[in-house]
């Protein structure tokens, strides 16, 4: 049985002995097997020095047991980190941050505790998966739908407080952690509190007004280390009666300057309100066509007429943009030709494309469709499909699967200039780093899934080679400092590069930020038992020897 | 504090066998188990499921069903090794999601057509 680092092993089995109290036998996890369950399998660390692992488990039931646990952690300085259920794969799973804590699992707390059909909210436990709610919405007739990412097996809080992101509209979940609204947060002290105007005893509206009266602290809870989130509320969206996409096509390299600053009036505006994507028409086929490779240098800036001779021969665009629109169909016709109108005012040349109108329900053979060339992917309405998994799965095209990915995701302005620097930038950190990037990254735009700023995602290969892992690792690390160089920071980061990462991105006035999170966990973590190192956060006793802005001086 | 019994529950499953010795209702618990956590990626290789059914069949060539639920020659103890180890993307599977009664439950299902 492991023991977790700094703790005795007489004060670890006084400790297991209690928590067995706490939650029964059953669900306090010890034996290898069992443990071995809280391997992150995409980690780049798999198999070798540097692994993050787990002493034990244990899965409690409720917030009170959740208090129980923490008293007995801070009783006998047990370092413990908490999960939802595990499934942010590619940014470190299940695996504790700081190498040999135990982890509370939380799955077992799933129940849907409130629905609000009226006024479309719920509150959940953090076992509650995305399959789940929805299964739940459709089991029982309710006029619900929210907005599901690519793991739907995953939970709303952990997807939340990782501040993942979805597919649809941004006030539908798209950016997840700003649909919460009111959490009830074991503290690592084991105090109880809930948020927002769940403070108020009687309160009415706990899932309905995020603020309450004072300082509004739901963000500290979200990639930190100061509570346990056992409950939050989420506003949803009333079930889903239209979706329609179009594409508008332009003619001109520069024009994708006009292509996003018009995107952003519409989409600002509320006009176009699902996620756009870009793309080119003519550089977006590069993986498959030989003849386009042929014309995108090795290195240098791109030959742009010579590209320029290729559209034309193909008669193509330049670039393109995808709008989607959540709404019913005669509402979203309308937002379609005011978005035509607009475009063709801004942009000479330009053209557009309508891809798809559906109404809901959908029938039986539109549902068929789906995930097909020319047809929305499930995702894209609020329907769960793990289809996102299939690229790195063993495919015709793909004979030799990789075990994970490694995520690198910078944040870019939503600005055409900054989209064009980004793409040089990394092209020539790629060809520094020898890293084969599949598609030039000249072609690629970055995912706008939030209001303002894009993710320039790229995904790095995992396997069981461990000097490739390594070389992964390594060019991660690049990538991130590249990035910040230029301005760019990631929006969420594997938790076992959380310290690097904060490094090298929150060094403003020597890191005041964060010595501000560490007189925060002091102050609710005196004892440093809670999910020690994530984001960076390390508790006093751990500094000098964790955090490179300490032991810098 | 719990030990799991998987290695002693798939040797035992593993004698045991076929599926006719196994009751409907572990079956039918087995089925539930399948549907809830592995049919989104081992389903009929429909183009929104997460792959498995896809990568068997690259896999196999055809020689033996994509389709794990069409699967004759598969132990209790693989099914388990599976589920619990994982495999490439495939995560593995914590009992606080697939419980060891349920784990039993689904190797039952996915045995239930092997021969005796």
């Amino acid at each position: 049985m492991a023991i977790p680092p700094g703790v005795s092993e007489s004060d670890f089995n006084q400790a297991l002995q209690e928590f067995e109290n706490i939650v029964g036998s059953e669900w306090v996890f010890t034996s290898p097997e069992a443990v071995a369950l809280y391997r992150d399998t995409y980690s780049p660390f798999y198999d070798d020095e540097g692994e993050r692992l787990t002493s034990a488990a244990i899965a409690p039931d409720s917030s009170e047991q959740v208090q129980a646990i923490m008293r007995v952690c801070n009783r006998y300085r047990i370092p413990i980190y908490p999960i939802s259920t595990g499934k942010n794969l590619g940014y470190g799973s299940a695996a504790p941050a700081y190498s040999g804590s135990m982890v509370l699992d939380l799955k077992r707390m799933d129940r849907i505790l409130e629905v609000d059909t009226r006024n479309h909210t719920v509150l959940v436990e953090p076992g509650v998966t995305f399959f789940q709610i929805y299964q739940h919405f459709r089991d029982n007739n309710l006029e619900l739908d929210l907005d599901i990412p690519d793991p739907a097996w995953g939970s709303l809080i952990g997807h939340a407080l990782d501040r993942g992101v979805a597919h649809t509209y941004t006030d539908f979940g798209r950016d997840r952690f700003s649909t919460g609204c009111g959490m009830e947060v074991v503290l690592a002290n084991g105090d109880l509190v809930r948020t927002g105007t769940g403070a108020l005893e009687t309160s009415t509206m706990w899932q309905h007004y995020r603020y309450g009266v004072g300082p509004y602290v739901d963000g500290i809870f979200s990639q930190s280390n100061f509570g346990v989130v056992t409950k939050m509320g989420f506003w949803i969206r009333p079930r889903h009666r239209g979706f329609r996409t179009g594409y508008v096509h332009v003619p001109n390299y520069e024009d994708l300057e006009a292509l996003i600053d018009v995107e952003c009036e519409l989409s600002n505006s509320g006009i176009n309100n699902g996620m756009t994507f870009f793309g080119s028409d003519v550089m977006s086929p590069f993986a498959q066509d030989p003849e386009i490779r042929a014309q995108l240098p090795s290195s240098g800036p791109l030959d742009l007429a010579a590209i320029d001779r290729l559209r034309q021969e193909r008669n193509t665009g330049f670039w393109w943009a995808k709008l989607d629109f959540n709404a019913p169909l005669k509402v979203s016709a309308a937002q379609w030709e005011h978005c035509q109108d607009v475009y063709s005012a801004a942009i000479p040349g330009c053209w557009f494309e309508e891809e798809i109108a559906l109404e809901f329900p959908l029938s039986e053979e539109e549902k068929a469709r789906l995930n097909t060339p020319g047809n929305p992917e499930m995702v894209h309405l609020g329907m769960p499909s793990l289809a996102r998994f299939r690229g790195g799965n063993r495919s015709p095209r793909n004979p030799d699967p990789d075990w994970g990915h490694l995520w690198f995701a910078p944040l870019i302005p939503k600005r055409a200039e900054d989209i064009f620097r980004a793409q040089r930038v990394f092209d020539q950190a790629y060809r520094e780093r020898g890293i084969d990037a599949g598609v030039t990254y000249f072609a690629r735009i970055p995912m706008f899934w939030h209001a303002r700023v894009g993710v320039f995602l790229a995904s790095l290969s995992v396997g069981r080679d461990i000097e490739a892992n390594r070389k992964s690792r390594e060019d991660f690390l690049y990538l991130v400092q590249v990035a910040a160089d230029n301005g760019w920071q990631e929006y969420r980061t594997p938790s076992f590069f959380q310290t690097e990462v904060m490094d090298m991105t929150c060094g403003f006035n020597d890191h005041a930020l964060m010595r501000f999170y560490e007189t925060l966990k002091d102050a609710v973590d005196p004892n440093g038992i809670l999910s020690a190192g994530r984001y960076g956060i390390w508790p006093e006793h751990l500094r000098e020897e964790k955090a490179p802005w300490h032991k810098r001086g | 504090m719990a030990q799991t019994r998987i290695v002693l529950f798939v040797l035992g499953l593993g004698l045991a066998g076929t599926a006719s010795a196994q009751d409907d209702a572990d079956l039918a618990t087995g089925e539930q188990v399948y549907n809830t956590w592995c049919v989104h990626c081992h389903d009929d290789n429909r183009p929104w499921s997460g792959g498995g059914t896809q990568a068997l069949e690259v896999k196999y060539q055809g020689e033996l069903p994509a389709d794990l639920r069409e699967r004759t020659d598969m132990s209790a103890d693989l099914i388990t090794a599976y589920v619990r180890d994982g495999l490439y993307r495939m995560p593995p599977f914590r009992l606080t999601e697939i419980g060891e009664e349920d784990m039993r439950a689904l190797a039952a299902y996915l045995t239930r057509n092997n021969p005796e």
